[in-house]
């Protein structure tokens, strides 16, 4: 049953010692792109493709030793050189389409580095709403809510 | 709609209120009309429909309308599972990013 969807955002941040020119080259070269986006431990790639322009599209199928597979599937809708890239992705999990997301990708010069800013506007599409039950419990359960949501900027 | 998401952004604000938390404890114990949850808080029954209502486009609590009564109910399954979906997405791009670093180095 899928009949709830949640929605969710967050911001991560890092600063890169290489130029924006740089870093913006390791999103947008597919086999640069191959060292860094890959799945966890376990997760070997299917296949891989990507069509770096507005417009285009990216995907990246992966298996992990259960059996259990995932499937990414980007389409770029706004790109602007060592500045910016702006994608909307599906993420399939088994063959159920999981998420849909907004996800925007900042890079500014940060000294002779790059501060780069990731934002990502979820939605969870495959969410069953269980109803009563474990309502008890809750109350511990929200702390650790509260806890988890102010660790995003 | 209201009914049927969860706002995670929506929570924190929900979460941030003394009152509406005071509320989820209630129902937390048990669902509860919204004269119910009023009896107990110094408010009138016009600022507990606000705060329910803010509640509920969170995602946090569900209301069913029976008769004249209107009982809240606490979605805690469903945020759990949004909680940990978002947790595991944010890991998941926290690892991307640092094996990026690794990568310009």
């Amino acid at each position: 049953m899928s009949d709830i969807i949640c929605h969710g955002q967050f911001t991560l941040e890092r600063t890169y010692k290489a130029s924006p020119e740089r870093v913006y080259e390791a999103w947008s070269n597919v086999s640069a792109k191959a060292h860094w986006f890959i799945g966890p431990e376990g997760w070997h790639e299917v296949r891989r493709e990507m069509d770096f322009r507005v417009g285009g599209y990216e995907l990246l199928e992966g298996r992990f030793e259960n059996g259990r597979t995932t499937l990414y599937q980007a389409r770029f809708h706004a790109l602007s050189a060592a500045r910016r890239i702006v994608l909307v992705f599906d993420m399939h999990l088994s063959e159920v389409h999981h998420s849909t997301s907004l996800v925007t990708v900042e890079f500014s010069p940060a000294g002779r580095g790059t501060h780069l800013r990731f934002t990502e506007h979820v939605a969870f599409l495959d969410g069953t709403t269980s109803a009563g039950s474990r309502e008890h419990g809750t109350a511990v359960h929200l702390d650790r809510l509260t806890t988890c949501l102010s660790k995003s900027p | 709609m209201l009914n049927n998401a969860i706002n995670l952004d929506r929570v924190f604000h929900a979460l941030a209120d003394p009152t509406r938390r005071a509320m989820i404890e209630r129902l937390g114990r048990a669902p509860a009309s919204v004269s119910e949850l009023a009896k107990p808080m110094p408010l009138s029954l016009a600022a507990i429909v606000q705060h329910v209502q803010i509640l509920e486009a969170s995602g946090l609590v569900r209301t069913e309308k029976v008769g004249r009564t209107r009982t809240c109910r606490l979605n805690a399954n469903a945020l759990a599972q949004a909680e940990r979906w978002l947790e595991a997405r944010r890991d998941e791009w926290n690892s991307h990013l640092d094996r990026l670093g690794d990568y310009l180095k």
